[in-house]
């Protein structure tokens, strides 16, 4: 995961939109200075000029950003490996930290296993509490995710009102598990929520909407352009293609019918 | 698992738990017709912690009280008194 990077789009605020989709996560995790405003160049054609921003991770997001670094190796691997890769689950470890953590630095491996116990407890209480509320009686599993996060899997039957419209419901689901959960703990640690593995088998999914998109613009030499997806969606196309030679990938329209168009690079 | 939801719960418990002063949490219901608001009032300070960066919070709470809501057949609104 990138920690830092430098975008360019018409204006400043979709430049900004843009790193901090390219850097997927929401704005509160940065800092920003505009490189450039829009505007016409003095002495140039009449060309327009385009906004630059040059955008970075606060230094409170040094947790996030380590096991962040885990996931770049995890996207380098092959695709065989790699789709049954991130969601490729196992039970929290016992007895001595994951190895995520190992690997995370100071930070991050200065959390116990009874303090990671502690930050899995408050996200079930949390996700309890909520369902309870709903009148739902579900299974939670939690497991532990390849860079060190904790998911939490809801199961049981009849959850579709859980996921909601293209996730949105568990969009919320997790935004709202994350902010009791920290809130609780006083400090961030990365908890994702799922349902029946819905997260997963989209992943799944989307990674072979954007290979077959990747795979068709190269062979026609044109844009593809997705449908609308939300923002974490569109995330899992960038990432997906962006060791992709053939392709680059960008995003356009407003929400909530912002698109990826997948673009042929020229050889 | 067919119990009802209660959309007025949720409001209070992700409110409640969100807060640096939850005893300054005040939830008025007001109904009309099938549809409901809900009117939340917290202390000044936390008011940003309802309502998150860009609004996240607090559009994460709408769609998950509506969810609630549908459950039930109903429809809600949540709104936060500044």
């Amino acid at each position: 995961m990138k920690q830092e990077i430098t975008t360019q789009a018409s204006t400043v605020e979709e430049a900004l939109d843009k790193a901090l989709e390219e850097l997927g996560v929401q704005q509160d995790a940065v800092e920003y200075e505009v490189l450039e405003e829009t505007g016409r160049r003095l002495f140039g054609l009449g060309a327009e000029r385009q906004a630059k921003v040059r955008v970075w991770l606060r230094e409170e997001f040094i947790r996030e950003i380590e096991l962040g670094e885990l996931r770049t190796e995890e996207e380098s691997r092959p695709d065989d490996e790699k789709d049954f890769g991130v969601g490729e689950k196992g039970p929290i470890a016992k007895g001595g930290p994951p190895k995520a953590f190992a690997a995370a630095g100071d930070v991050v491996s200065s959390l116990t296993e009874e303090e990671l116990d502690n930050v899995a407890d408050e996200a079930v209480n949390t996700v309890q509490a909520i369902l309870g509320t709903l009148g739902i009686g579900a299974t939670i599993e939690e497991y532990e995710g390849d860079e060190g996060e904790i998911i939490l899997d809801v199961v049981g039957d009849d959850l579709g009102v859980l996921i909601g419209r293209h996730g949105k419901t568990l969009g919320a689901l997790q935004v709202l598990t994350s902010a009791v959960t920290n809130r609780r703990l006083g400090f961030r640690y990365p908890v994702q929520v799922d349902v029946e593995g819905y997260r997963n088998r989209r992943r799944v999914k989307l990674e072979d909407i954007a290979r077959r998109a990747a795979d068709r613009a190269s062979r026609q030499g044109e844009p593809v352009k997705l449908r609308p997806m939300p923002s974490l969606e569109r995330r899992v196309i960038h990432v997906c293609l962006r060791d992709d030679e053939r392709v680059a990938t960008e995003s356009e329209g407003q929400e909530p019918f912002r698109a990826v168009v997948v673009v042929p690079r020229r050889r | 698992m067919s119990r009802e939801a209660d959309p007025e719960a949720l409001v209070r418990y992700l409110v409640g738990s969100l807060v640096a002063d939850p005893d300054s949490v005040d939830i008025v219901k007001r109904s009309s017709g099938d549809s409901v608001v809900f009117e939340v009032s917290v202390a000044p300070d936390d008011v940003g912690k309802v309502i998150g960066r860009q609004g996240r919070v607090i559009k994460a709470i709408r769609t998950l009280a509506r969810a609630a809501a549908s459950i039930n057949g109903e429809h809600v609104e949540v709104e936060v008194l500044g």
